[in-house]
């Protein structure tokens, strides 16, 4: 890399603190940005800005996207080179590059980088906890603006980030300070031991143990059925998940109800026919998850879905 | 095989033999990817964990550093919490904040086996126990309108014991 270029990079990821910075075509005024102060850097910026024009927000994002290479880069050589990881007392700028890369592992294709992104996860979950907790409370900041980013990439985001938010779990005001956060994946492992009357309990004790109960109430439901050989569900469809059925009865009835209410009384020949025609919507879709909650239903599903072609059992998954 | 140093976040070192290390995922990832060989005198720094707990973690390691590997297919098994060994229900009774930050420092190390008992810890502090209960245990506030209880109630019921 030439002097000039490197000199460039090296300047890339602090330009925000400067007062006045050229964007795309477009100079954005930054002096109120706080990356010298140590807060929340370009964030601050953004969020500073939030009342003027969707485009500024707009290019501050992608202008950030644009360095992620380099911020990627950066921490990989810190680690390989220094043998440690960057992380135990991040500078200002390493947390900028941190929370970018941690954008990135969410948006991008991690294939090549997956394990030091596994790595760096864990890290940046510990060591920025501050700034993640933030997430939890101020979504627009990961989120972004619904007119500005849409919501399937808020969904997106949401699901992606949502392991690593952890503690944000349980709110400050819920827990006593001197008791050690669980972040919220750990959480779901310690739930996933229950059995389903003990989370029925745990849904009880508050919101944020309801929500997070609330999968492995389904999980556990599935593990039933499992038993009974139905179908082996892959651990990674746990979570409630079923969008773009628009055009149906029996769809909107299921889609309005709570995920575990989408019963369908499948042993009664009327409903079996909405419920085959459900299915066979089901096709045309993909990451649709259909559960369903008692034993009683188990056989006349499973007839339903073997005579029903394999894409329609692909993209089923029976709770 | 040869030892190890380990730093904890307070700065206290730990040698210890390297196959006791190796238990950690993350440790064992880090001297892979850097390239450590035997007889260096590196130190491995482990900013997460504070030397009580590492210390902790190390005793675990080392009375279960001849199991064998937990494999994929022990995910798929059903989960059970009454197969906790005595020796790691012995090992486990301590208050809960130091429970949570073996926890803590089992997931941070990658160490699959002292998660899976600590969560299994965890999960039989729970069981059995009534919402109530259970928020007594962990200090957490109910923040449930009584419409909103009523409404998670409702939900319940499709799977209440007949």
């Amino acid at each position: 890399m030439s002097e000039k270029k490197r000199k460039y990079k090296e300047q890339d990821g602090i330009r925000f603190a400067g007062k006045r910075v050229k964007i795309g075509y477009n100079w954005v005024n930054f002096e109120e940005c706080s990356v010298v102060n140590g807060d929340w850097s370009v964030f601050g910026a953004i969020t500073r800005h939030r009342n003027e024009s969707t485009s500024l927000r707009e290019l501050v994002w992608e202008n950030i996207s644009l360095s992620i290479g380099y911020y990627r880069t950066l921490i990989i050589n810190k680690y390989l080179e220094e043998k440690t990881l960057p992380f135990s007392t991040p500078t200002e700028f390493e947390k900028l590059a941190l929370v970018n890369y941690s954008k990135e592992i969410l948006c991008g294709d991690n294939q090549v980088y997956r394990d030091i992104d596994k790595i760096a996860l864990q890290a940046i979950a510990y060591t920025l906890k501050s700034q993640i907790v933030v997430v939890r409370f101020h979504p627009v900041l990961y989120f972004g603006d619904q007119d500005v980013f849409g919501q399937e990439f808020q969904r997106k985001i949401y699901l992606l980030f949502r392991p690593y938010q952890g503690f944000a779990f349980l709110s400050p005001e819920s827990i006593e300070k001197d008791l050690p956060l669980l972040p919220r994946e750990i959480w779901m492992i310690i739930l996933e031991n229950l059995p389903l009357k003990d989370l029925k309990n745990t849904r009880l004790a508050s919101k944020e143990f309801n929500d997070l109960s609330h999968s492995y109430f389904m999980k556990t439901a599935f593990i039933n059925v499992s038993q009974h050989s139905l179908m082996k569900i892959p651990p990674t469809y746990k979570n409630f998940k079923i969008s773009n059925i628009r055009d149906s009865k029996v769809t909107k009835n299921l889609l309005d109800r709570k995920p575990h209410s989408l019963i369908t009384d499948v042993s009664k020949t009327s409903q079996r026919e909405d419920f085959e025609e459900f299915l066979q919507k089901c096709s045309r879709i993909s990451n649709l998850n259909l559960f369903v909650n008692s034993y009683k239903f188990l056989n006349p599903i499973k007839m339903i879905t073997r005579q029903l072609s394999d894409s329609v059992v692909d993209s089923t998954l029976i709770f | 095989m040869p030892n190890i140093k380990l730093q904890s976040s307070d700065g206290e070192i730990f040698d210890t033999s390297l196959d006791i290390a190796l238990c950690s995922l993350t440790i064992k990832t880090m001297i892979d990817d850097c390239g450590i060989d035997e007889g260096e005198d590196t130190v491995v720094p482990l900013p997460n964990v504070n030397s009580t707990i590492l210390r902790k973690v190390l005793t675990w390691a080392q009375y279960h550093k001849d199991d064998p590997q937990p494999t994929e297919d022990d995910d798929s098994k059903e989960k059970r919490t009454d197969d906790i060994s005595s020796w790691d229900a012995d090992f486990l009774k301590v208050d809960q904040g130091t429970l949570f930050e073996l926890i803590l420092a089992a997931n941070y190390l990658d160490i699959k086996g002292l998660l899976d008992v600590t969560c299994k810890t965890v999960a039989n502090m729970i069981k059995g126990k009534t919402p109530e209960e259970i928020r007594k245990t962990f200090n957490i506030k109910n923040d449930f309108t009584p419409a909103e209880e009523e409404q998670v109630r409702k939900e319940n019921e499709w799977c209440e014991e007949k």
